[in-house]
């Protein structure tokens, strides 16, 4: 059956197609791997500039070294109050070096990257920011990238800018608070607790539940057989306003 | 209320709801009533509330339905699970959002087939104008008619003419024209002059701990070009004169409309969620529209100073909600004695059209809580007081009739 009609018409909405496939394997045990943690959720240093709330393509750089309280949120998507409270439930930076310590990954590169995906443009992202940044990590010797979205379109921004750092040959996952977004968007992996947008890393100031979820999601990276694999995650949190 | 300024759907948007009075007004169409279905912060939630949807919808008969959002992103899942949950109940769809660039369907499924777009703009940006996107009448004409031809290809189509339409439910809106707003000595309605007692808001700012400052001011037509801080709604003033809100008689103050802004002390923070729509007034008010003044209204602005880190907070954008139908509850008691002015009737019935199709409008609207919630069931037409949050019902989806609508039961904060 010819299914065009009518050569060049396009429909009215949008519709996101699942994007090509894009996977790269792990091929080194995760304690002698290179671990970045990048986010959507609009984290940056206090003496930084904001985000722009309706929409902004620009990324920050926080060195590893960065103390947590140095960080801060400017997202509008999403209530702000958790990670307030604790920046680790959407940038779990307090966590990665515990994981260190304790020898479950082998390092943390000198710097990473975070942008704010709310509303943010599509093409900007896949063609700019996206390759940018997973360069930038890869020159650092990066092996695993982790990603946290925030809101809606943040899930879509993380996953273009996981897909890039994926295609850039490291092996990444999106925790997702809203897996079909990740799903349908290509993440190459995508692990998913049961938590609201605004924690996607777990419960602020709860250290066993946003080191489990790592910990999880760094494991399916090396476990997850193929491509957009998807794993629930058994961690619930309700955020109490 | 909405994501960004120029599609978020005010107060006085539920109350002039262009979907509810199409639907209403079409011969053709039993309209049964409306789902109200809150957008929730967890996936879970978000399928919970939309599979609840489709089991309402299927035991309200439906046979088809108007599905509108004034969000995207992560309210994108909510409506394109609830289309799914009608879609898989047999009860065919057409879906109302914006969509432009920005608000590109972020999923979607096999039942997403048809979506009027209400974006306006030619960039397909959200604009930092209020209601520069907004649902419009001419939206819903054209949702209507698309539900119409979908409902007669799928065969859920059929219309009785003959058959005598039965009403229910009898709203009455008394129109009351106010000419001019000003400041006296006491509050007082009369020959088209709406008095507002000097510092009104002085014995009402102490109650809320979160606003630091409230100030009543009065806006002239023209007086728009002056400055004025990101929008947190728009309000009709309003009063139940007898009956439950959706019955009984309703008493509005036409050509005044309430707008509430505010602004966060020392950190000049602008409340918003997906942009802030603070500047000249004539350059971030797309006026005329369903949701926002006539540009020749009379306004009653009412704009809040929050305590620093207060107007990023659910109980902070609460309480200047609550500050202002305080003010207007003050306006409300002179309402129920207006004696020396005319007034327009506008009469709305909730009515069965028997042998024609069923249709529900389900209105997907914030219940994020924080900066984005809504909140229903005021004890006053458009009014916050008395309402329930949505949050707080974690956004179990409920029936309102048309007239409850119209007679402002959604309370949008911010």
């Amino acid at each position: 059956m010819k299914l065009t009609t009518l050569e060049g018409m396009q429909s009215e909405i949008f519709v996101p197609v699942t994007p090509k496939p894009v996977f790269t394997e792990l091929k080194k045990p995760i304690n002698e791997c290179k671990v970045a943690f990048i986010t959507a959720g609009g984290i940056h240093k206090k003496s930084q500039t904001p985000f722009n709330t309706s929409g902004d393509f620009s990324y920050r750089t926080i060195e590893f070294d960065t103390p947590s309280s140095e960080l801060m949120v400017t997202h509008g998507g999403f209530d702000n109050s958790d990670i307030n409270k604790d920046v680790n439930a959407m940038f779990p930076i307090d966590r990665l070096h515990e994981l260190l310590k304790e020898g479950f990954i082998g390092s943390l590169p000198k710097e990473t990257y975070t942008f704010m995906g709310g509303g943010g443009n599509v093409e900007k992202f896949s063609n700019e920011t996206g390759p940018e940044i997973a360069k930038k990590l890869a020159a650092q010797g990066v092996d695993i990238v982790l990603c946290t979205g925030g809101c809606g379109t943040c899930h879509r921004s993380a996953t273009i800018i996981t897909r890039c750092c994926e295609a850039e040959g490291m092996s990444c996952v999106v925790i997702a608070a809203l897996p079909p977004i990740a799903r349908q968007q290509g993440a190459p992996r995508i692990t998913a607790p049961h938590v609201p947008i605004g924690s996607n890393a777990g419960e602020p100031n709860n250290i066993p539940m946003q080191t489990a979820i790592l910990k999880e999601s760094l494991e399916w990276i090396r476990d997850c057989p193929s491509y957009n694999g998807l794993k629930i995650l058994p961690y619930e949190y309700r955020h109490n306003v | 209320m909405g994501l960004g300024p120029s599609i978020k759907m005010t107060t006085l948007h539920h109350y002039h709801c262009p979907i509810t009075k199409q639907l209403l007004k079409d011969k053709e169409l039993d309209f049964s009533g409306i789902i109200v279905n809150g957008v929730s912060e967890s996936f879970d939630d978000k399928v919970f509330t939309a599979q609840r949807t489709g089991d309402i919808a299927g035991c309200m008969r439906a046979d088809g339905a108007i599905v509108a959002i004034d969000g995207w992103g992560n309210h994108h899942i909510d409506f394109v699970n609830v289309i799914e949950q009608l879609g898989m109940k047999g009860i065919p769809s057409i879906g109302m959002s914006y969509i432009g660039q920005q608000g590109r369907l972020v999923c979607t499924n096999n039942y997403v087939e048809t979506i009027v777009d209400f974006n306006k703009n030619a960039s397909g940006y959200e604009s930092c104008i209020v209601g520069d996107n907004n649902l419009s009448a001419y939206d819903a004409i054209k949702a209507v008619a698309l539900l119409k031809s979908k409902m007669k290809k799928m065969g859920n189509f059929r219309k009785d003419l003959a058959a005598e339409e039965k009403r229910v439910m009898r709203l009455i809106r008394k129109n009351y024209a106010i000419e001019e707003i000003r400041f006296g000595e006491k509050t007082d309605i009369s020959h088209g002059i709406l008095t507002i007692r000097g510092g009104i808001e002085e014995g009402f700012v102490g109650l809320e701990p979160s606003v630091k400052e409230m100030h009543v001011r009065l806006i002239k037509p023209n007086e728009h070009h002056q400055f004025i801080n990101s929008n947190l709604d728009f309000m009709p003033i309003a009063y139940k004169q007898s009956g439950n809100l959706g019955a009984g008689e309703t008493r509005l103050l036409a050509g005044a409309t309430v707008m509430l802004t505010g602004v966060e002390d020392v950190s000049g923070f602008q409340p918003s969620n997906i942009g802030s729509s603070e500047g000249y007034m004539d350059h971030c008010i797309r006026f005329n529209q369903s949701g926002t003044p006539a540009e020749d209204d009379s306004i009653l602005h009412m704009d809040f100073l929050f305590e620093n880190g207060e107007g990023r907070t659910a109980t902070g954008i609460q309480a200047a909600h609550r500050l202002a139908d305080h003010v207007l509850n003050e306006i409300r008691k002179q309402m129920h004695n207006i004696e020396d002015m005319p007034y327009a009737t506008d009469e709305f019935y909730d009515v069965i059209r028997p042998n024609c199709s069923r249709v529900v409008l389900v209105k997907i609207v914030s219940g994020l809580g924080n900066m984005y919630d809504t909140a229903v069931f005021p004890n006053q037409p458009g009014g916050y007081i008395g309402a329930r949050n949505l949050i707080d019902m974690r956004n179990t989806p409920f029936v309102i009739t048309p007239n409850q609508c119209l007679d402002g039961v959604i309370h949008s904060l911010i």
